[in-house]
């Protein structure tokens, strides 16, 4: 193969590049900082309150557990499916899942007003709980991941640690756990095999487990019989439709920006394009869904919630972000007639990307913004009583500055990571 | 800080061994014992709706009650003026800090503004079927076997605030560390602990209930060792004792003799949204 050139060729910096990298650290660092401060001074320097007690950061983090168990299912139809096609993006999804599954439970650790007790749930369990259930899911999804790409990479990586020097070598040591990639050819294809083998049973098992991580997500919001906006069986479906149109657009996106591979990009990307479009019109259909049941019942509680979506201080969300640059664009772009261009899909599949983060803001806070009794937010003045959330900028500076650090430690960790089988080894 | 306080006092002690484990399992007992019956009941020709209704009927009975209280409130809507005592009254006791009130008075809660206003002080509800001790993943709310009150370890809740999304009513408050300007940081009456619980803590930068989610307990400190409250000796829940309409009435909905049940039996109480089937137990007279 042939990857070795179109590495190579993918590796000078194009312009603009540093200033974006530029910007991606300064937004780290200031980020992290600020999240410094929270998670010192607590949850009193965001603009949470008693009315709407979860804001920006849950958000973000069914976002990401969205994108995550997305990627994943995606890889699934790789290595339990079969699907030949996507075969070259297989270790990119993987990838991408087990990043955004760490970035979703950041989030939700510094939404929690006492973090240093995050233990307590893996400790003091709660079986009726869906977060208990979703806390130990997490668990065994990342552990079905890590064993997933392992198998994928230890041929290489064993090669590599051999190839390396220095800390380096120790580094591809420890991720190959040891794993010793034998010189004959034929027990070299044996293990292969084996590993196939292997891949196709842990996908299986990793089939409910991220339909159970996502359809978990949206249970622990459709349960809640309080909540009008959530409370249904709907839910959970529709997160995991849109989990799998992130999971596409966003993959779409880091394959033909951040790791293209000119070989098999005009298969792969218009194929992942078709599949994130159907899922697309998919989710369109269930939002559809949503809005008409809603509307035709015409309950007060239920229709203030569309109304804010819909026409609340925050109608841009949803005409803007969620319907037309996550799907009327992105739909535009990727059903014209024209010659194939790799970064046209991947612009389509960031724009996707970002219009799901407008679909899980407003799943999470106008049901939330509804007061439980008419005039409740009314009741007694504090700030901490208003319906109106508005995230403040502690809330998006470290929100961005943890995307940005995510961002930099992907675009360290990826050319260093054999993403390809039978990567040659490049000193870095 | 809770250190000193008493083994005996402190809200885990009244923890059941594991949390819900009684309704659990019974109401896994019923289902068994339902099953059986059922199939019975399928063999000999009674109807689907039966069967399926049977386990749901038993879990609703709760079979087997530990509970050696059902406290609870009557609140009735045409003695109330809508002052807000009881609102300060509560602050007073629990110490509140700003953000947090255990209990609101709403006002406009019909749509006539041409007639009289209709006031609703709301406290917590402590309902049969609390759906907030349902969602909490570390079980650090709980519904007391004893008497039916829902309380908050604030040395276990790990501050999700999943509960006040699951709280139909607005009953929890979540506490961010604001201070009004006379509790600030090295007043006196920074220093000045909350009764709440029997656990005297004083409201501390990072130390629990700051960061934790608070609520109304019908001021359970107020409880004898036996768990008895004692109107006559000021025992008694603050925002009833202060009321100045003698519009909320406070007892033990077991004792058939006391205030509140007899007000339900000769009054027609309402529960709020009872569609959602929490069974509140604090009912409004109309």
């Amino acid at each position: 193969m042939n990857t070795h050139s179109a590495h190579e060729a993918a590796l000078p910096v194009p312009a603009g590049n540093g200033m974006v990298v530029g910007l991606l650290k300064a937004l780290a660092v200031v980020g992290l900082a600020t999240l410094g401060y929270r998670l010192w001074a607590g949850l009193g320097v965001t603009a949470l309150g008693s009315i709407v007690p979860w804001g920006l950061w849950v958000a973000f983090y069914i976002y990401f557990i969205g994108l995550s168990a997305g990627s994943f299912l995606l890889s699934t139809l790789i290595f339990v499916f079969r699907v030949e096609k996507l075969e070259p993006v297989g270790r990119l999804a993987l990838v991408q899942a087990i990043v955004c599954l760490f970035l979703g439970m950041i989030f939700i650790f510094i939404d929690l007003g006492h973090w240093g007790r995050a233990w307590h749930v893996m400790l003091f369990p709660q079986t009726g709980s869906i977060l208990t259930w979703e806390s130990y899911l997490y668990v065994v999804y990342l552990g079905i991941m890590l064993s997933e790409l392992w198998l994928l990479m230890r041929a290489d990586l064993s090669l590599w640690s051999r190839q390396a020097k220095g800390r380096m070598a120790a580094v591809y040591q420890f991720l190959s756990c040891g794993f010793v990639d034998p010189a004959d050819p034929a027990e070299k294809e044996a293990l292969r095999t084996q590993s196939i083998g292997r891949l196709r049973r842990l996908g299986l098992v990793g089939i409910p487990v991220a339909l159970g991580v996502h359809g978990g997500t949206g249970a622990l919001f459709a349960v809640v019989k309080a909540r009008p906006g959530w409370n249904g069986p709907l839910f959970p479906l529709v997160f995991i439709v849109s989990a799998l149109v992130s999971g596409g657009g966003l993959l779409m996106f880091l394959r033909s920006f951040i790791h293209p591979d000119n070989e098999t990009d005009h298969e792969v990307l218009p194929f992942l394009a078709n599949l994130t479009l159907g899922f697309l019109i998919f989710d369109l259909a269930l939002l559809f869904l949503e809005f008409l049941v809603g509307l035709y019942g015409g309950m007060a509680d239920h229709l203030a919630v569309f109304r804010l979506i819909a026409a609340g201080p925050f109608w841009y969300i949803f005409w803007g972000l969620q319907l037309t640059v996550g799907a009327v664009i992105p739909i535009w772009m990727l059903t014209r007639d024209v010659p194939f261009q790799a970064k046209r899909l991947g612009l389509a599949g960031i724009l996707i990307v970002a219009g799901i983060f407008g679909v899980r803001m407003n799943i999470v806070i106008p049901p939330l913004a509804v007061p439980v009794f008419p005039g409740y937010d009314h009741a007694f003045h504090s700030i901490r009583m208003t319906a109106r959330y508005v995230p403040n900028w502690i809330e998006w500076v470290s929100s961005l500055g943890i995307i940005a650090a995510a961002a930099l430690f992907v675009r360290w960790g990826l050319p260093r990571l054999p993403m390809d089988e039978h990567q040659p080894y490049v000193e870095r | 800080m809770t250190d000193q306080t008493p083994a005996q006092d402190r809200v885990p002690e009244q923890r059941p061994e594991e949390p819900k484990a009684y309704s659990r399992r019974g109401l896994v007992q019923h289902l068994l014992g339902a099953g059986a019956t059922g199939l019975a009941a399928v063999l000999g020709g009674a109807s689907v709706l039966d069967l399926l209704s049977t386990p749901l009927q038993a879990a609703e009975s709760g079979g087997g009650n530990k509970r050696a209280f059902n406290y609870g409130m009557v609140i009735d809507t045409r003695r109330c003026v809508g002052c807000k005592a009881c609102v300060a009254g509560c602050k007073v006791e629990n110490k509140t800090p700003p953000g947090v009130s255990y209990t609101v008075v709403l006002d406009q809660i019909m749509d006539r503004p041409e007639d009289k206003p209709v006031f609703m002080t709301k406290p917590c509800f402590h309902c049969e079927h609390p759906p907030c001790t349902e969602v909490c993943p570390v079980g650090a709310t709980f519904k007391r076997e004893r008497d039916g009150i829902v309380v908050v370890d604030y040395e276990r809740c790990i501050g999700c605030r999943y509960c006040m999304t699951a709280c139909p009513y607005g009953a929890r408050y979540f506490d961010f560390g604001d201070n009004y300007p006379m509790t600030e940081a090295r007043t006196p009456y920074a220093d000045l602990p909350s009764p709440e619980y029997k656990q005297f803590r004083k409201r501390q930068a990072g130390e629990s209930p700051i960061g934790n989610v608070r609520k109304c307990s019908f001021c359970m400190h107020l409880q004898d060792d036996q768990g008895r409250y004692d109107q006559g000796a000021g025992r008694w829940p603050s925002c009833a004792k202060t009321c100045t309409g003698h519009a909320i009435h406070f007892g033990d909905f077991g004792d058939r003799e006391s205030e509140v049940s007899r007000l339900l039996r000769e009054r027609q109480g309402i529960r709020l949204k009872d569609e959602l089937d929490t069974h509140p137990n604090v009912y409004y007279l109309l």
